[in-house]
Parts: structure tokens; sequence; C-alpha cells
């Protein structure tokens, strides 16, 4: 088994500094204290070649830090970056060939026009996919639609889920929009893709956060407050989504979900940080990850089942909704959320004493994902 | 609109592959299966790069596969 031990934070939003200075300022305090141990770092990250004309990243960012000699790999798996690096993280400790990763997820996306940022995004779909000229949220858009057709799910319902993303990302120093909407406001705000409004979507965003990942046996030596990977798995599905069956399933996340909870033994988290880029999906990925009777994901949103007071709190970080998505970091800042709340570190959106809790990190639209389940005891 | 159909099994896909996903065959026909008929559609008004500012965008039923389409918007 891996343990998470130390965890470093940039704020989110659209930065000034370069990518290698926003990578620093998540890594350094990680490194500051461990540079020592660290043998091995992956760093997440989908588009440095296409935002920042920059390849061999993960070299720059371990020579930019002075750990010249440190081995390094970039990981890009699409916005799944961040869960399929921890993946790995886990693995090259568990394998034996690293026994202190160091594992920073970072992107710099607001440099370019959004219609660019939307083209690059999109690349990852077929090529007859993409001359139709879809964007990822216009295909959030469609499957509102059918989500609502199929489980009559009201607009609001959908909506809620930004109400409530915004007012946990408004008490997280970290998150790019700290501000709190009315469902009125939510609803108003510009059509992207129509039902979806402009705040149901997550923003174009700079940011990254770091993790230190260690094999289990050695994580007291590092903190008195380890939390340990008890379950961890990686599903795939077709990047064609004109293979799919259905648009209002997503098999990967189901089934990566299956394994992790298989491996830990632990059935229904405390909490969850899902991949919101969409108001709609975080609502498709609960019920697939059995949180909920399928189309009835909405309903544990207006019953506030889903609040940080509720019975299953998701995405008490802000999520990639209100957050920030950069994309190459997103996994790893959900696995840090994760980390926070079960060190009861997470300040004015603690949830109540958590003994696990549940990250899912996405690719495309459930081309791949990665869920992990993390507990405060081995 | 085209569709590409396995040889061996007769699948039929919208995007092309190297090899048949049903039945591991590799060689594929080109044919026309008329229009989409449309599941779902939506106006999407933030667009990629190279195409214009705002158009339907709808997925369809397309022989025995899906196809992904703009659909001209009425003036």
């Amino acid at each position: 088994m891996a343990a998470i031990v130390s965890a470093g934070f940039s704020r989110f939003g659209k930065r000034k500094e370069g990518i290698l200075d926003i990578a620093a300022e998540s890594a350094l305090p990680i490194v500051r204290k461990h540079r020592d141990s660290i043998d091995f770092v992956l760093v997440s990250n989908c588009y440095s070649g296409e935002f920042n004309s920059i390849s061999g990243l993960n070299n720059l960012v371990t020579t930019y830090l002075s750990m010249d000699t440190v081995p390094s790999i970039r990981i890009d798996n699409t916005s799944g970056s961040g869960g399929a690096a921890l993946f790995s993280a886990v693995s090259l400790v568990e394998s034996g060939r690293a026994k202190a990763v160091l594992l920073t997820g970072v992107e710099k996306m607001s440099d370019r026009p959004t219609k660019e940022v939307t083209r690059v995004i999109s690349s990852l779909l077929g090529e007859r996919e993409k001359a139709a000229g879809p964007s990822l949220p216009s295909l959030a858009g469609l499957l509102t639609r059918l989500y609502m057709d199929e489980f009559g799910a009201s607009r609001e319902s959908i909506a809620q889920v930004a109400v409530k993303n915004h007012r946990n990302g408004a008490l997280n120093p970290n998150a790019q929009i700290q501000k709190v909407l009315t469902l009125e406001q939510v609803l108003q705000s510009t059509v992207i893709m129509d039902p979806l409004r402009l705040f149901e979507i997550s923003p174009i965003s700079d940011g990254s956060t770091s993790l230190l990942v260690v094999p289990d046996d050695m994580a007291e030596s590092y903190t008195d407050k380890p939390v340990y990977v008890k379950g961890i798995g990686m599903s795939a599905d077709s990047s064609f989504l004109t293979d799919r069956k259905t648009f209002t399933d997503i098999p990967a996340v189901r089934r990566a979900g299956d394994i992790a909870r298989k491996q830990s033994g632990i059935d229904r988290p405390d909490f969850a940080e899902l991949h919101d880029m969409a108001t709609v999906l975080e609502i498709v990925q609960s019920e697939s990850l059995g949180f909920f009777p399928r189309g009835e994901g909405w309903k544990a949103v207006v019953d506030g089942v889903t609040e940080i007071g509720g019975e299953l709190p998701i995405n008490t970080s802000g999520g990639l909704n209100s957050k920030g998505h950069p994309i190459g970091a997103s996994g790893v800042a959900q696995t840090a959320e994760v980390f926070l709340q079960l060190r009861n570190e997470a300040g004015q959106r603690q949830v109540k004493n958590p003994s696990n809790g549940m990250m899912m990190s996405m690719a495309g639209f459930g081309n791949s994902a990665t869920v992990a389940v993390m507990g405060v005891e081995q | 609109m085209n569709i590409l159909k396995c040889d061996g099994c007769g699948h039929e896909m919208f995007e092309r592959r190297a090899v048949c996903p049903e039945c591991r065959g590799e060689s594929f026909s080109e044919s026309e299966a008329g229009e989409p008929q449309t599941i779902v559609s939506s106006l999407l008004t933030v667009t990629p790069e190279g195409f214009e500012d705002s158009y339907d965008l709808a997925v369809g039923k397309l022989g025995r596969t899906l196809a992904i389409y703009r659909k001209a918007v009425p003036k």
C-alpha cells in the first residue's frame, strides 16, 4: 500500500507566472523538507506543448527545482492526467522501484484565447467527430438534455450543483472563483451550450498541486497523519463517443470505482471529489459510482445530501466548477482535498470526522477514469 | 452521410479503426447511410477555433451507429 504524507498548493486562477514557477509554488514546500528522500518525480500535465511551447516539462521541472539527477516522467492522460499520475505514483512505490515520489500536477492555460483552448481540448475526439465542431462542454450540454429527458430531472437540480460547488469554493483559499452564487445567478449567466450556462462549466485555469507519495511502512517517518491509498482502480472506454451505448452512464467511472471499492473494502465513502467539468457530470458520476440509484443523483443534490453537512458531501473543494480546472493539476488537487479532509485540515469546509474519502479523475468524456479510496487507517 | 462497415461481421462505425471491436477483422468498406436521425441537439455558442461562432450540434442515429454533426440553424 502507498501513503500520501504531504501536499503543496498553488492558488488556481489566471496567473501571470510561467508554468515552471507555478509548478515550483506547490512543489517547493515538499521539496524543502524532503529533497534528499525524493527519488522519483511525476509531472501530471496535458498541454505544455500546445499552450506553453514546452516539451520535456518533467525534466525542466526537476532542473528548476535543482533536482537535476532525479528521474522523472510527464504523464498526459488529458483531463484525467492527475488520476493516472496518482495511479503511477502508487505503482512505483508499491513495486519498490521508488521510495518517495513527488507528484506535481500543473497546467498554464490562460495565455491562450478561449477558442484556441476549446480547440485544443476537443482534440481528444475522433477525426470525424472533431470535424463537426464539438467542444467538451457542448457534449455536457447534450448530456444535460438527455439526462433531464430520461430521468425527469429539473433544470434547477442540475444548476444547484453549481450553487453548492461555488459555496464550497468560496471556503477554499486556493479556489479560482471565490463567489457564492444564487440559483438565479447561475441560471441567468451566459449560455455556453444550451441549456448549460457559464457558471455550470469549469473555467480556464492556471495552477499546480503537489503530493509526496511513499510506501505505507515508511509513512510515519514523514508525518504522524499519513493518508493511505487503500484502493485505486483505473478503467477506460472508447475515445469515440459515437461508439458509446449510452451517454447517461459512464462505464469507465463505474468500473474504476468497482476496483477501488473492492480493493479498499469501503463501499460508500464518507465524502468524494468528482470531475465536475460541467454540473451534470457530477450527478451522472455520482450514479456511476453507485452513490445513488441511476437517475436519482439529481434528487440527492436537491435534498442537500451532497452538501458539506450532508450524508455524502461531494466536491467540498469547490470542484473543478469553482476551484478551477488547470487540466493536468486537477486530479492531483482532487486527491489533495481528500488528504486535507482526512487530516481535518480543510478549514471552514471541513467534513465532520471523516475516516475515508474518494476521488475520481476522468479523461475526456469518460475515455478513462481513475478512482482512489483513501483512509486514515491502513 | 457515410459509415464504415466491417467486411467480416457487418459492424458499423462512424470513426475509422484499424481493427473491428466486435470480430477483430481488419477490412472495412465505406457506404452511404443516408441522413442521421437526430436524438439530441443543442445550440453551441462557445465554439472551437476554426469554426463559426455558433451552431446547432447534434448526436443522431446513423445506420446502426451514432454520428455527431452540425445542423443548419433556421434563419
